[in-house]
Formats: C-alpha cells, structure tokens, sequence
C-alpha cells in the first residue's frame, strides 16, 4: 500500500484537479464557466488548480469569443491523459486492495 | 496524507462531479425545428402526395444540417464540447436516414406500396427515436411509443384527413418534448 501510494501522481491527487482532468478525458473542451458550474468551485480556487495542470502541462488553455462574450476553454493534453491513466490505474489497486469506494 | 477513507471520499466527489455533466438535454430548437418539417412532410401527403418525395428530398438533408448546426451552438454555450457526443448524434440520425433511404428498393421491386412508405417511415422512426431515448435524451422514449401508435394509427384507422391529423399529432408531440424540456428546468443548451 506505501508503495503504491508513492506511485500516485501528487497533482492528480488533489481531487478537484483529479475530477477536472476525469471530466476534460469525456469531453474534448469545457469553459471555465461550465467547469465552475460542474465543480461548485470559486472562481480564484478553480482558477489556482486549472493553472497548476497547465504549468504541468496536463491542460491546454485557449481563448475565444462566444456570442461576444470571452471564454476561456480547457481541454487534456496527451501527457495529462497518461498521467491520468497512470494515476488511476494506481487507485484502482488500491481500491483492489481495500475494498470498493463507498455509494452515495 | 492519502489514505483509504480519504480516497474513497475523493472518487465519490470526482463522480458526482461526472454524474452532474451527464443529463445535458437536446435544445429545444432542435425538437421546435422538426416538429414543423414533419408536419408539412407528413400533411402534404392529403393535399400534394406527388410532391412527398421531393419535400423530403430538401427538407430532410437541411433539417439535419440545421440540427447538427443547433447542437453545436448549444454546446459551445453551454461550454461542454464533446466530438464523442457529437459523432454518435451523427452516426444514429445519419442510420435513420439511410434505413429510410432502404425503403426505396422494396418500393422499386413491388414488394411494397408507395402508399406504405410513410408507415414503414413512422416505424423507424419510432425505433429511432426509442433508441435515442435509451441512449441519451429520455424524452424521446414517449416520442418512440407516439411514433408506434401513429404507425398502427395509420394501418387501421379510416378517418378523411388521416395524414394530416398524423402529422399535426406527430408535430405536437416533439413540440411538447422540447417544451417540456424547458419547463422542468433543466439544462437545455439554447
């Protein structure tokens, strides 16, 4: 367990940039507002977490007008999805290990 | 410090959060768009039935042009791009419309009636439509049962005007579909 623990991937392991990199593998683009919707988040704690997977280069940041208004549209990059992978991959054998994750 | 308690509690939030993203309804628009086509398509059956084929013809490639078109723009406002949803949209309408094209050869050979085809198109649709509503958008589960009974509805029924009150049923159903969708609240992309 302690070693797999160590194989977790430490930005993934914050569970908010863990479930934006989960969503950004379903869907190709999401808006910071839909991202904000989606994760009942602050702007500034949203914000401080997307960055920290763009300065990791697991999200991509790209900007465009939409009915006139600026949007800002996050998508994976192919390292964040290996990363993702790999760290998922790491929970799943834990989970394994301990048993199934608690239903709502 | 990661631990069991902690992990579980964090994958319980990551699929809430995945679980919140799902459910996004078709736009209204979409339904609105349809429910207008279908009624001309299927009332010109009463007053102009040579003229069927060629209405079809049009309408049937602009209205799934226009859809595709309406299903972007609500996704791009909504900010929730996925190619994935969009390319199963295509390929289960673009299906539909090549199972409606499939009926030709049966017309051709004498196998079947002209004036069946509307019926054998009220039919598929019927499956289509109950399909989508399994796959992805419920409200087209009571639109597949509306399409099922139509299409008995015009094997049995001897009623003047039965295309007409056809296609205004038809039409009403998928207006309401995509009222409904705004009624509840809930997340039509429009």
């Amino acid at each position: 367990m302690k070693n797999e623990i160590e194989r977790l991937d430490r930005v993934l392991e914050h569970r908010l940039r863990l479930a934006i990199a989960v969503l950004l593998t379903r869907y190709e683009r999401l808006s910071f507002s839909r991202l904000k919707e989606l994760t009942d988040e602050t702007d500034g704690n949203l914000g401080a977490n997307l960055r920290k997977l763009e300065d990791e280069g697991y999200v991509l940041v790209s900007k465009e007008f939409v009915d006139r208004k600026p949007v800002s549209w996050y998508a994976i990059t192919s390292s964040g999805r290996r990363a993702l992978k790999a760290h998922v991959e790491v929970l799943g054998r834990m989970i394994a290990q301990t048993g199934k994750p608690a239903r709502d | 410090m990661t631990d069991d308690g902690q992990i579980r509690e964090d994958l319980n939030y990551v699929r809430g959060v995945l679980r919140r993203s799902e459910g996004v309804d078709n736009p209204a628009s979409i339904y609105f768009l349809w429910a207008v086509l279908s009624f001309f398509g299927y009332a010109i059956l009463d007053f102009e039935p040579d003229k069927t084929g060629i209405y079809w013809a049009f309408a049937g490639p602009i209205g799934g042009v226009l859809s595709a078109v309406l299903g972007s723009r609500a996704a791009r406002r909504l900010g929730q791009v996925s190619d994935r949803k969009g390319w199963v949209e295509t390929l289960h309408w673009a299906g539909m419309m090549v199972g409606v094209l499939l009926v030709i050869p049966l017309v051709a050979t004498g196998r079947l009636a002209p004036d069946d085809i509307p019926r054998v198109i009220l039919l598929i649709l019927a499956l289509t439509y109950w399909s989508a509503g399994l796959r992805d958008d419920r409200r087209f589960l009571p639109l597949g049962a509306v399409m099922a009974g139509l299409y008995l509805f015009t094997i049995y029924a001897r009623v003047p005007y039965l295309w007409t009150i056809t296609a205004t049923v038809l039409s009403m159903s998928l207006a309401a579909a995509g009222i409904l969708g705004v009624a509840r609240g809930r997340r039509v992309a429009e």
